[in-house]
């Protein structure tokens, strides 16, 4: 089996396409954490107004 | 049951067996069965991701959590959706670029043979293990409501994925999980509704939210720092992610789904698909709870949830005082309900000291109601002294059964079956892959056909699959046994972890390091999990400790001891 070297040969990262939407792969990591966080916001919402 | 119930149930189920079967049956090739032509969509593996991980204990359990204790598990998935942007980045480009079958085939490429079949061992020992429980626990709940024997459910669950796991490999596991997910999402939906349309007349969706936020059972969030408390934002975010990105990083049943992608943009869209979906679902799961205990705010529940339990006080000289017990249970059930509609109205009126007192006096009642439980546990247990007590898994299910419409009763019973299929599925599927690829074909029989690698890859799938049934059978016998598998799952997971941790990020380390790192961080792992059940007492200062370490911490302290030990003795073997 051939042997990576991580030191030579680290992760590539550069050719895959874009995704569907967004300019780059981070735009999209970017628009998903974001997202998180105002479902996480909406929770503690949802937990103040109600308690 | 009616036979519609029954009908519905048994054609979705099977119908979806069918689909899968047809779907795959053109498979010819090891890499078809085990990879499924690398040709799936982002929303069929994202769907896959959720049901691997979505057992039916989730859909049995989940609810009866938030009916008990409200919505904070929904913080144990905070950290999910980090965790798949960091596998995106990190992991997945590594995985397509080596055109890898399994994770574990990457260890070789980056350190050597032995760490590779050393992490696919721990794998096997781990995911096999568990696979058994994957099909005893939901087969308790449902032998118990559809009177059912245990081992008759076994079956029906064991041998129907066994079948078409068989028949079309990773691609069957992944379409049926595809048309299971869509029942299961469809069946809590229609379940939630049709909750709200049977609530009592005057209480709607807004006074249910209302009720269940004044009970206290709308605490979603908590950011309070607090490590006693198993369930905070904290917990989730640090804990959560650590064991996600074990989970589905070095997990093969999870690692299978996304490498069947049709690209590695697909496999991302499907992971970040996961990320996005997973919690809005759990906490779909967990309200639904909180919308059946509103619902048996004014609808009287039994005194226990577990009917087969009470059936072990027929006949027995304990009768007389569970009827006693009911009969305490009825008034107190009636001033609750009074209560809670003069708590209503006190919130239409926004008058908070009335709201506050109501409060206080529906609290008390609660209390005596938990008592009167607690009393009828105690005769079940001198009934049968062997007997299960703890009866929240039972709630929703009890209200499935009791309370809903015909048809839907058969489609709930089916979101239950479907979800217990699809997870042992994966299960069997990533371990009869594993077996293959990273021990049978690497280091048993060489340059063998591949019509040959695929036969012992059916082979293997049933292998596994009896092993799983054999487990599940005789799973009764063992005491404390969900716990036990959890905990084998914590002495393996972290060094996994640590492991692939070591081969993206510390990149000087080699082989030998590493593999010996595993090797101790396991005996280490293995040491303070021993010492914790043995009652030993440490020093620090002037105070005595005594020496206990939780087993989900295993994880975390497995994946630094391993980061950390492979870093000092590469120093070591440099020299």
């Amino acid at each position: 089996m051939p042997k990576l070297d991580p030191e030579k040969d680290p992760i590539l990262l550069g050719d895959d396409p874009p995704p569907p939407l967004f300019k780059s792969w981070n735009q999209m990591y970017f628009f998903v954490l974001l997202l998180h966080a105002i479902i996480i916001a909406l929770f503690y919402w949802l937990t103040q107004a109600y308690s | 049951m009616s036979i519609i119930d029954w009908i519905i149930m048994l054609g979705t189920l099977l119908g979806i067996v069918a689909y899968g079967v047809w779907k795959t049956r053109n498979i010819s090739s090891v890499k078809s069965y085990l990879l499924g032509d690398q040709d799936l969509p982002w929303w069929t593996i994202g769907l896959s991701v959720m049901a691997t991980q979505a057992s039916a204990i989730t859909f049995l359990s989940t609810p009866g959590q938030a009916y008990e204790s409200g919505m904070g598990f929904a913080q144990f998935y905070f950290g999910l959706p980090v965790a798949m942007v960091f596998l995106c980045i990190f992991v997945l480009p590594i995985f397509y670029k080596l055109k890898v079958y399994t994770a574990y085939e990457y260890l070789e490429t980056r350190f050597d043979l032995k760490t590779r079949t050393l992490t696919a061992v721990f794998f096997l020992l781990q995911r096999g293990l568990a696979a058994g429980i994957t099909i005893y626990a939901p087969a308790i709940i449902l032998s118990t409501i559809l009177g059912w024997g245990l081992n008759t459910t076994i079956f029906f669950i064991g041998l129907v994925v066994i079948f078409y796991t068989v028949m079309g490999g990773t691609k069957a596991v992944s379409v049926t999980q595809k048309q299971q997910m869509i029942v299961i999402l469809g069946g809590m939906i229609f379940a939630a509704i049709v909750i709200v349309l049977r609530l009592p007349e005057g209480i709607g969706f807004s006074e249910a939210v209302n009720i269940s936020g004044k009970l206290g059972k709308l605490n979603v969030v908590d950011f309070k720092f607090d490590l006693s408390n198993r369930y905070n934002f904290w917990s989730g975010m640090i804990g959560g992610v650590f064991l996600f990105l074990s989970y589905f990083g070095a997990d093969q049943s999870q690692v299978q789904r996304y490498l069947s992608g049709k690209s590695l943009t697909e496999s991302r869209l499907g992971l970040l698909f996961n990320g996005i979906l997973k919690v809005p679902m759990q906490f779909l799961v967990l309200f639904v709870g909180i919308l059946v205990f509103v619902f048996f705010s004014f609808v009287q529940p039994p005194i226990h949830f577990n009917e087969a339990n009470l059936r072990k006080l027929e006949g027995t000289p304990m009768t007389a005082d569970l009827e006693q017990l009911q009969a305490q249970q009825n008034p107190l059930f009636l001033e609750q309900r009074e209560e809670t509609r003069h708590l209503l109205t006190a919130i239409k009126a926004n008058d908070e000291g009335e709201i506050e007192e109501s409060q206080q006096r529906i609290s008390a009642l609660h209390e005596q109601d938990k008592d009167l439980r607690e009393s009828v546990r105690g005769l079940i247990l001198q009934a049968d002294p062997a007997a299960k007590t703890k009866d929240t898994d039972y709630v929703f299910i009890t209200f499935v059964m009791h309370y809903l419409p015909i048809g839907l009763i058969g489609l709930l019973l089916a979101v239950i079956f479907s979800a217990a299929m699809s997870s042992t599925s994966s299960e069997l599927n990533a371990l009869a892959t594993s077996t293959v690829i990273d021990i049978y074909r690497r280091s048993l029989v060489k340059d063998r056909s591949d019509h040959h690698y695929l036969q012992a890859s059916k082979f293997f799938t049933i292998l596994w699959g009896v092993i799983a049934l054999a487990f599940a059978v005789t799973a009764d016998l063992f005491e404390n046994l969900i716990q036990a598998v959890n905990i084998i799952g914590s002495l393996f997971y972290g060094v996994i972890l640590g492991v692939f941790m070591v081969a993206f990020f510390q990149k000087r380390v080699r082989g030998k390091a590493v593999f010996l790192s595993a090797i101790l961080g396991e005996i280490a792992i293995l040491l303070i999990f021993w010492a914790s059940n043995s009652d030993i007492w440490v020093r620090l200062g002037d105070s005595w400790y005594l020496f206990k370490v939780a087993y989900l911490w295993l994880n975390l302290i497995g994946c630094f001891l391993v980061m950390l030990l492979s870093e000092l003795l590469q120093l070591f073997f440099r020299k």
